[in-house]
């Protein structure tokens, strides 16, 4: 009996003083750097601070993870994370330092489709470096003429949010509505500028004035002037916040503006939490960037540990969610080589295989040492990378500003291809 | 069509005084001090700023927030100058217009540092409209409007009649004649700093009220059309930036008028602005109103 007991007791007292499971690594072993291209400063801060955050947070939650899962194996670092000032010319400088010096196999940003071409055509491609950007420019992705797809765009792209915006405006208005546009002059404004007009035109409605702007003059009342005069049936508007403040108030001078009949895109979703001003009845769409079950659990997250002061903002999920996926298909490849990393992006990020969330890491991380294969869902939603580096799953929340100044989602349509 | 005429003569018309009154500082400046300020667009975002500091968090009204701010940036202009400006100034032409390059950089960098990225607004309704039938003016409109219609007066009397004004002008027009007439020209590089510092802040809450919301970029953005209508009116000429800085306002939101010919793209006022420029240098080297001199 006693012999029992002492024997019991010995196993218990390895049991509890063991070191915790460790996993069956295989021959797993890397080290994942990551580095953050984002506008840290100036104009872009207030949104480049936030996906600086969400990348931060998430590479640390998935280093609690592996250290929890014993993988001593399996490392993951955010080495740096530099200022692109939300200019090409800063982005490339940043992005060559985060290569070169830093030595990162995944660039998490930018956000601004201008730098993201800039630095993936002078620096991510030419080195073999994984970008995970928050550009919405259907041009990124027609970056990747290699074999292998480096530029990843967790977000839908501004050619398919040009049809969404057709769509929904026709919704509203009918199909043959006279609609001007107004669009800052730069990648984004006029690239989503032409993807409406074509989608706009080819369903029977007309444009009588599209105006594009340069949205960093002086004033912009001439412009004001153009964009109200032919008494259109609606008005679409593609620019940021601040710089939309700029020619709104001048159309509202003009007496002939009507904001509930306006339509703004993706930036113009929710201006008064961006530190502007929202305008009562106007509606914007954007990519449903907050449709994961796991999202609330990322805002939380967020909010409990993001540096003081740096605002949430839901499109900062596609940050969170890209660290996410790049470890997930580097532990997949087996390998953080950039190019062998890529390869396994769609296959984590599909059907089939059981589907994880970030809270889930422990789990996805543990399937996929088991040579199982899984579905990553993001705080995003299920992300479905298609081959392209776009991802295919199309669900747009409909915003309006509401009378008390604020906005809200008042719709979400599924967009087919 | 008439209607969208008068609007945009008005609204040339805000824009060119405001052009005007900041250029005949930058002018002046250039004329005596033989420095092309590029700093002068910070020093409006400046003088922005220190309006709204009085008249948001202070609750100032408008008028003695702009005084201040003009107050403000004179007294930053003469800082400038004292310390850094008049220490260097043997440094020549090209390092002297590099070393304001510098200044405004990091006074840019400053104010974003201190204000921050995000846009602001004087404590004026900027959603208020007053409709005089044909035009519609804004509040802030209104208030550059009646501000210019004194001071672009008052600062024509200064140059012309007052002893100091003249003084300028001669120091600017010959400054080693002006000396050997008995002008202190040093003196006379302390006021010009004064005025144009003070001037550059007027427009600078000016600026901020007509665009109705503003940034740290805001004299950045500028700046080259203050310098463009420095140009066209003959460099150190401050009754041709006066002149140029009106008909550059004019000609910019002019030439986007449905009647010529449908209108000008609206994205090509600024390249407007820079043709206009480079036609007339070609045709007249030394601007409108300037004289031929070897610098």
């Amino acid at each position: 009996m006693n012999r029992r007991i002492f024997v019991v007791g010995t196993l218990a007292a390895a049991a509890w003083f063991a070191p915790g499971p460790v996993l069956a690594q295989g021959n797993v072993s890397f080290t994942l750097k990551y580095g953050v291209l984002a506008g840290l400063t100036g104009d872009p801060a207030p949104s480049g601070q936030g996906w600086n955050e969400a990348a931060r947070l998430g590479v640390n939650y998935a280093a609690e993870t592996l250290s929890k899962l014993n993988l001593p194996n399996i490392k993951i670092i955010l080495v740096d994370s530099q200022d692109s000032q939300g200019n090409a010319q800063a982005g490339v400088e940043a992005a060559q330092k985060l290569v070169n010096i830093d030595k990162v196999n995944v660039i998490v940003g930018d956000f601004y489709s201008s730098v993201t071409s800039a630095a993936a055509t002078a620096v991510a491609i030419p080195n073999q470096v994984v970008m995970f950007t928050g550009g919405t420019s259907p041009a990124l992705s027609k970056l990747n003429t290699g074999a292998v797809t480096l530029i990843w765009q967790p977000v839908a792209a501004d050619d398919l949010q040009g049809r969404v915006l057709a769509q929904v405006i026709a919704d509203a208005l009918g199909k043959t509505a006279r609609i001007n546009v107004a669009a800052r002059n730069d990648a984004y404004g006029t690239n989503l500028s032409n993807a409406f007009k074509e989608a706009w035109l080819a369903g029977g409605g007309t444009i009588p004035e599209m105006v594009i702007y340069n949205h960093q003059q002086p004033t912009l009342d001439s412009e004001a002037q153009r964009v109200a005069q032919g008494n259109p049936d609606g008005w679409l508007f593609i620019d940021f916040c601040p710089t939309f403040e700029k020619l709104a108030l001048p159309l509202t001078r003009t007496g002939k503006w009507d904001p509930a009949k306006s339509f703004g895109s993706d930036t113009l979703n929710d201006c008064q939490s961006k530190g502007s001003r929202n305008y009562p009845g106007m509606r914007a769409t954007q990519a449903n960037a907050s449709s994961g079950s796991s999202f609330p659990a990322f805002k939380a997250l967020f909010e409990k540990n993001a540096k003081q002061g740096v605002k949430f903002q839901s499109f900062i999920a596609e940050s969170f969610d890209s660290v996410f996926i790049a470890l997930l298909a580097a532990i997949e490849a087996k390998s953080s080589d950039p190019v062998k990393l890529s390869e396994h992006v769609v296959n984590v990020t599909n059907d089939p295989g059981e589907g994880y969330t970030f809270e889930q890491l422990d789990k996805a991380i543990q399937a996929l040492l088991a040579g199982k294969k899984i579905h990553f869902q993001g705080a995003t939603g299920p992300i479905n990378f298609a081959s392209n580096g776009r991802i295919t799953a199309t669900s747009y929340d409909i915003w309006q500003h509401k009378p008390d100044g604020a906005a809200s989602v008042v719709k979400t349509i599924t967009f087919k291809p | 069509m008439i209607e969208q005429l008068l609007q945009l003569t008005v609204n040339g018309l805000i824009v060119g005084t405001i052009l005007a009154l900041t250029g005949v500082g930058a002018s002046l400046v250039f004329g005596i001090q033989r420095v092309a300020n590029f700093a002068h667009g910070e020093y409006l975002t400046f003088g922005a700023y220190a309006g709204l500091i009085l008249n948001v968090y202070y609750r100032a009204d408008l008028i003695t927030a702009t005084i201040v701010a003009m107050a403000a940036t004179a007294l930053l202009a003469l800082v400038i100058h004292f310390l850094v400006l008049r220490p260097l100034r043997s440094r020549g032409l090209v390092a002297m217009s590099l070393i304001t390059v510098g200044i405004g950089l990091m006074l840019r960098d400053v104010v974003f540092m201190v204000a921050g990225p995000q846009i602001r607004q004087y404590a004026i309704d900027q959603t208020r409209v007053y409709d005089l039938g044909l035009v519609r003016i804004a509040p802030g409109q209104a208030v550059a409007i009646c501000v210019a219609a004194v001071v672009v007066p008052a600062v024509a009397y200064l140059l012309a009649r007052t002893p100091i004004g003249k003084s300028m002008r001669a120091v600017s027009d010959n400054r080693d004649l002006a000396a050997i007439s008995g002008i202190d020209v040093d003196h006379i590089g302390t006021y010009v700093w004064i005025l144009a510092g003070a001037l550059a802040g007027l427009g600078g809450v000016m600026f901020a009220m007509i665009q109705g919301t503003f940034d740290p970029n805001l004299g950045y953005q500028i700046l080259f059309l203050i310098l463009t209508s420095v140009v066209l009116g003959g460099i150190g000429n401050a009754y041709g930036a006066l002149v140029a800085g009106v008909v550059l306002g004019m000609v910019m939101e002019l030439s986007t008028w449905n009647g010529f010919a449908g209108g000008l793209d609206a994205r090509m006022k600024p390249v407007l602005a820079f043709a206009a420029l480079i036609a007339l240098l070609l045709w007249r080297p030394q601007g409108l109103f300037g004289k031929a001199r070897v610098l």
